[in-house]
């Protein structure tokens, strides 16, 4: 069935209704209205598309998904954008590139960090529409071998591989993560139903929303620490120096990152569970293991926006496999789409490629077109997004501030989501103080509840035999590579050291 | 606040999450293979473990102003008292000015101008795009 000449026409065919004047206009306006959400903290795709779906009720089921694609695809890069410039990610796929992205800006090379992002996730889309097409029924064989035990190694590789970000102490990653382990298992146990540190506020029942823990700590906890630290720091944001685009040698790094991005973003993205965060924190741990200059990671190494910025893109790919084939949807923004389907009375699943095939195909074919209207609506507008480091820090602090509420505010049109948020940015400012690095807390707080659930999972279903994460295969070897990331650095600093 | 005050601060609060953590029971009406309390218990120990390493290991960070948070806190605070009842365009504008001076901003006649702005494009893009509630104030 996956064979090319079964392919092709298909594809062909998907593009002709993609290509349609209409439909490109629609990408357009959902691009545009993808980035500037994106920009926006905390209002992510998943949300927006989820505010479209009455709008879109009465429009052509390509054309709607067309918008959707370009929303999804935008919001990605809109959120790299407000990374690399002023270190606020808007959600917590893109707290990777804040890292070495900010660092580029702050020497000048905002612009090769915008546009290696850019780039990377044109590459990382295409790819990973060729590898959906390509791969989409084999992988779905694959992940539903995936038992709890397996899920919760692979997040437990998830963590270890982060562990190592706070530079010389492993003492600050490793608090890092359990702070944010700690912040998922605020809210209602989803076995028992026991509520757990919610401190007899309502509000907290429900869980801290990972969009809260992300807003609160990057982008109010920079306002607050800009706030704490101004009488002794220089004004933080640094005008465009050089040209706005990549050297040849910023290229022949950020190539090869594309491409391992573009692989660990489409298979993360596969599984269920935290796709695009996931991907972008395991490719900036792969590109960091990986360089002959480890110690400029952190320090504005390219690689380091390359990477995370086309795996968090490749991911979204990836998580259009269980939609499309088992109508299972992975992330947030899948599971929003997997209601449009529903909404024009389309069941995902296997039988979606051969009834719906028109359908399928226009979709597959609409993600490239709104991908490539992404690259070219943007890459000119760089030099502008640039020009937004010329608005005083103070004032475009205060301005995040109000766009962080609002963004909060829309999820559940709760105040009280506001005041956490609020929180969560004074406790940031005390983590930074003692030299706590806060990407980390961030993916404790995606895979803690997570890693609690497929753990009490499994055990319950080995009958509260702990073996069971060493007698699967997978699952053990996942285990035994993450205790490899923790037990062999220092050894072979030890090692080479002594000879 | 001075350095070894934050990281005692750390480490009380550690122990507090532990605290609570062995306070969580299991429903009398449910049955559980790994109670409720069992994953908090493992992450309270973990955070004591890291916390108190933290501590120990000396190293000396600079004071921070910690009236500047305060200020920007205030004025954040004042905001999110005054949207319910004034509304977004209302609130939004003082705010963003009032927040930019707190932050350090000298020219008030300019922030004025953006704050109108951005406040604005922001109400039109969420009220008549996306078809968002924000919040309306009394008058609203």
């Amino acid at each position: 069935m996956s064979s090319l000449s079964y392919l092709l026409p298909q594809l062909g065919a998907g593009f002709a209704s993609a290509l349609v004047p209409t439909n490109l206009l629609l990408g357009a306006v959902g691009v545009t209205v993808g980035t500037a959400i994106g920009v926006l903290p905390g209002l992510g795709p998943a949300l927006t598309i989820s505010l479209l779906l009455p709008i879109t009720f009465g429009m052509d089921p390509v054309g709607a998904f067309i918008l959707f694609g370009g929303i999804y695809y935008g919001a990605m890069y809109g959120g790299s954008t407000t990374s690399i410039l002023v270190r606020m990610p808007g959600e917590a796929s893109s707290v990777m590139t804040a890292v070495d992205g900010y660092v580029m800006t702050r020497r000048g090379r905002a612009g090769a960090a915008l546009a290696t992002a850019a780039i990377g996730s044109f590459v990382a889309g295409t790819f990973a529409t060729v590898m959906l097409m390509l791969l989409a029924p084999p992988l779905v064989e694959l992940s539903l071998g995936f038992g709890p035990a397996d899920y919760a190694a692979l997040m437990v590789l998830a963590l270890t591989s982060v562990a190592g970000l706070s530079g010389a102490n492993p003492a600050r990653g490793l608090l890092a993560i359990f702070v944010g382990l700690a912040l998922g298992t605020v809210g209602i146990d989803v076995q028992t139903g026991q509520a757990r540190f919610s401190m007899g506020m309502p509000g907290l029942l429900g869980g801290l929303n990972v969009v809260l823990v992300t807003v609160g700590l990057f982008a109010v906890g920079e306002v607050f620490w800009h706030a704490a630290t101004r009488l002794d720091a220089p004004t933080g944001v640094t005008r465009l120096d050089g040209p706005a685009r990549l050297t040849p040698s910023e290229w022949r790094r950020s190539m090869p990152a594309w491409g391992r991005g573009t692989l660990i973003g489409f298979f993360t993205g596969v599984l269920p569970g935290a796709g695009a965060t996931v991907a972008s924190f395991l490719s900036y741990d792969v590109e960091r293991r990986v360089s002959k200059t480890p110690e400029e990671f952190g320090e504005g190494a390219i690689e380091g926006v390359a990477g995370p910025e086309a795996a968090n893109n490749a991911s979204a790919g990836g998580s259009l496999v269980p939609l499309l084939a088992l109508g299972v949807p992975g992330s947030g923004t899948t599971a929003v789409m997997l209601a449009a389907f529903q909404m024009y009375g389309l069941q995902p699943g296997p039988l979606l490629f051969s009834q719906e095939s028109e359908l399928v195909w226009g979709l597959i074919a609409s993600l490239y077109v709104s991908n490539a209207l992404l690259l070219l609506l943007n890459l000119p507008l760089i030099r502008l997004w640039v020009r937004l480091l010329e608005v005083p820090p103070a004032l475009l602090y205060a301005a995040v501030l109000a766009l962080a509420t609002v963004g909060v505010y829309t999820l559940n049109s709760s105040l009280f989501d506001v005041g956490v948020v609020y929180a969560l940015g004074l406790v940031a400012v005390v983590l930074r103080h003692q030299e706590i690095p806060l990407a980390p807390v961030v993916l404790g707080a995606v895979l803690g509840p997570l890693l609690e659930q497929y753990t009490r999972r499994a055990l319950a279903i080995a009958d509260g035999d702990p073996t069971v994460f060493l007698t699967r295969p997978l699952s053990a070897a996942l285990l035994g590579l993450a205790l490899a990331l923790v037990v062999l650095p220092p050894l072979v600093r030890a090692i080479r050291t002594r000879i | 606040m001075r350095p070894p005050l934050a990281r005692a601060l750390l480490v009380a609060a550690a122990l507090t999450y532990l605290a609570a953590a062995f306070q969580i029971d299991t429903p009398e009406d449910q049955y559980a293979a790994v109670g409720p309390g069992v994953f908090p218990m493992i992450i309270g120990l973990g955070l004591v473990g890291c916390a108190g390493w933290v501590a120990a290991t000396d190293r000396t960070t600079s004071p921070l102003d910690w009236r500047g948070v305060g200020g920007a806190a205030a004025t954040y605070l004042a905001y999110l008292a005054l949207l319910p009842m004034a509304g977004f365009l209302p609130a939004t504008v003082p705010f963003v000015v009032l927040q930019a001076r707190v932050l350090g901003s000298q020219r008030w006649r300019r922030d004025l101008v953006v704050a109108a702005l951005l406040a604005t494009t922001v109400h039109g893009l969420l009220t008549f795009v996306l078809g968002v509630q924000l919040p309306q104030g009394l008058l609203g």
